[in-house]
């Protein structure tokens, strides 16, 4: 039986799966999980993810995707994985930004869709989607799939506008992101906004109609028209967002590091 | 056979170090000082050897070696690699590698040699001293003994010798009898070389800077009047304050019985104008006739 009152080796637990998943060695750290959760049971699982630094954590899930599962792409706390995802662009290269928008789009799909819809609770999904659009960064991930798909995006905007969140969902499309988008929308009409402001910042609801991009080039200004994000402006804006330093603050009694005063 | 003796010392940052794996409680401190020390190589590397290749870094390590046992070494601790340690941890690498570094940084501003030109105000030459002095000094292979605090020593001794020679040239071209002589080149040696020489004829001139004629008559003069060379130094000696007299003293004792000599001997004039200017007078004597 799982014995929740000792705690005293979730550290312990999190420094090793920390330590094998920096190593590369994805799998061992997922057994690792997987122990634990016999051991202990899931809750200290997501002790274990809690007490992870959130770019390690970001390592570990973005090596499973819809293809594979991870215990912890089930577990994560909602909070833990929002945190997470503000490292998920780190390892994008400029280039690859420019020379390889559809497979970084792709794997973000893949992550985002993966770890929301893995579970089939609803008020996990809904606490998710709420965690990860609290954040800049996680707006402006959601942003980036939407506009993959702008039109449709658009479409379903106009519908829910009109009609509400509920009673629209019937629309033309069927692109992948558009079940995410209404789930979104359903659950957690606040976040919903912030992403449609993320992907079209001159949105006037009631005042200016939504506008794909035209991607051939630059469009007149109008006034009647709110114009989106492209992909790559918004993958840029996410790739700027990755912290440049740990988000934890420094040990309390290590003395602030010099830097270039060393020479001074 | 007596062979000879041999004490190996390795860098002071080793030795502290070998200190640290002594104590039981050394988890937290080494974790820190591992993290600084690594970061004050890559900033190393950055500056001063190449922070994109595996040579690079590793210079850099030696570097950051050198440099913190250079800031160890000159705290006047004492000689143990406990009490170094102590010091270590007290005021953490960065803050003894910046020690190190001023060290270092000192050392380049006194001048190598008694010789003060328009080169030496060159920010860019003072940036080449500095890096120069560093990796000379501070390179610190982990492994095998460092001579790097003796470099250190001995070098800032000749430059404070050099320094001071300079201060009393100085005074010197201030006290030239024609008036302060203004040039921006200056070679310390020849002048103090000059006053000394000039000064034999004991008549109360300051003479720090010459030519080829004055030389000459002064020549003439000795051997004409053969005048009280002591009476004439201890006159310029008088003039000259005393934190500037062992100077002055050391080259008369070495020019009494020398360039001094040859001037009064019966070696023709021109031979001993020739010594003067080539082994004492240096730049500055004007060679040719006005």
């Amino acid at each position: 039986m799982t014995d929740m009152t000792d705690k005293s080796n979730y550290p312990a637990i999190s420094r090793q799966v920390t330590e094998l998943v920096l190593a590369g060695l994805t799998e061992h750290a997922e057994t690792a999980f997987n122990e634990t959760a016999e051991q202990f049971g899931d809750l200290a699982v997501i002790e274990v993810l809690n007490a992870m630094e959130p770019q390690v954590a970001a390592m570990h899930l973005s090596a499973f995707d819809g293809g594979k599962l991870s215990l912890a792409t089930l577990l994560i706390s909602p909070k833990a994985w929002a945190e997470s995802l503000a490292f998920f662009a780190a390892t994008w290269g400029g280039n690859m930004i420019e020379d390889e928008p559809e497979v970084i789009c792709e794997s973000l799909f893949a992550h985002i869709h993966g770890i929301v819809f893995s579970s089939d609770d609803p008020e996990r999904r809904a606490l998710l989607i709420h965690e990860a659009l609290s954040t800049d960064w996680g707006t402006t991930a959601f942003a980036v799939l939407f506009s993959t798909a702008t039109e449709d995006i658009i479409e379903l905007a106009n519908d829910i506008h009109s009609r509400g969140a509920h009673s629209s969902g019937q629309t033309t499309s069927d692109h992948d992101v558009i079940p995410l988008a209404l789930e979104i929308a359903r659950t957690d009409a606040d976040a919903w906004d912030r992403v449609m402001f993320e992907l079209f910042p001159e949105w006037q609801p009631g005042e200016n109609q939504l506008r794909a991009r035209d991607e051939d080039g630059e469009e007149e200004h109008d006034d009647e028209y709110a114009l989106g994000r492209t992909t790559r402006q918004l993958l840029i804006r996410l790739r700027k967002q990755v912290p440049s330093k740990p988000l934890s603050a420094p040990k309390p009694g290590v003395r602030p590091s010099l830097g270039e005063d060393i020479f001074a | 056979m007596q062979l000879a003796h041999i004490t190996t010392r390795p860098p002071h940052l080793v030795r502290a170090l070998e200190a640290l794996a002594q104590r039981a409680d050394l988890q937290e401190a080494a974790e820190n000082l591992i993290k600084e020390l690594s970061g004050i190589t890559v900033l190393v590397a950055r500056k001063f050897t190449n922070d994109r290749t595996a040579d690079g870094m590793l210079e850099a390590f030696y570097l950051t070696v050198g440099c913190v046992s250079l800031g160890i070494a000159q705290a006047g601790t004492p000689e143990s690699g406990e009490a170094n340690l102590s010091f270590l941890l007290q005021h953490g690498a960065e803050h003894v590698f910046q020690m190190g570094f001023r060290h270092i940084k000192e050392l380049s501003s006194l001048p190598y040699l008694a010789y003060v030109s328009d080169f030496d105000r060159d920010p860019f030459e003072q940036q080449r001293t500095i890096k120069l002095l560093f990796s000379k000094i501070c390179r610190a292979e982990p492994s095998s003994t460092w001579t790097g605090e003796d470099i250190y020593k001995n070098e800032l001794l000749d430059r404070k010798k050099n320094q001071k020679t300079i201060e009393v040239a100085l005074w010197l071209r201030k006290n030239h009898f024609a008036g302060p002589v203004r040039k921006s080149d200056l070679d310390a040696n020849a002048v103090i070389a000059i006053a000394v020489i000039f000064a034999i004829l004991g008549d109360g001139r300051i003479v720090a800077r010459t030519g080829q004629k004055e030389i000459e008559n002064m020549i003439h003069r000795a051997r004409e009047v053969r005048p009280d060379i002591e009476a004439g130094w201890s006159e310029l000696l008088k003039k000259t304050p005393p934190e500037f007299q062992p100077v002055l003293r050391e080259r008369m004792d070495e020019y009494r019985s020398t360039i001094v000599k040859k001037i009064l001997s019966k070696t023709s004039i021109k031979k001993v104008i020739i010594a003067i200017q080539e082994s004492y007078a240096g730049d500055e004597a004007e060679v040719d006739y006005d």
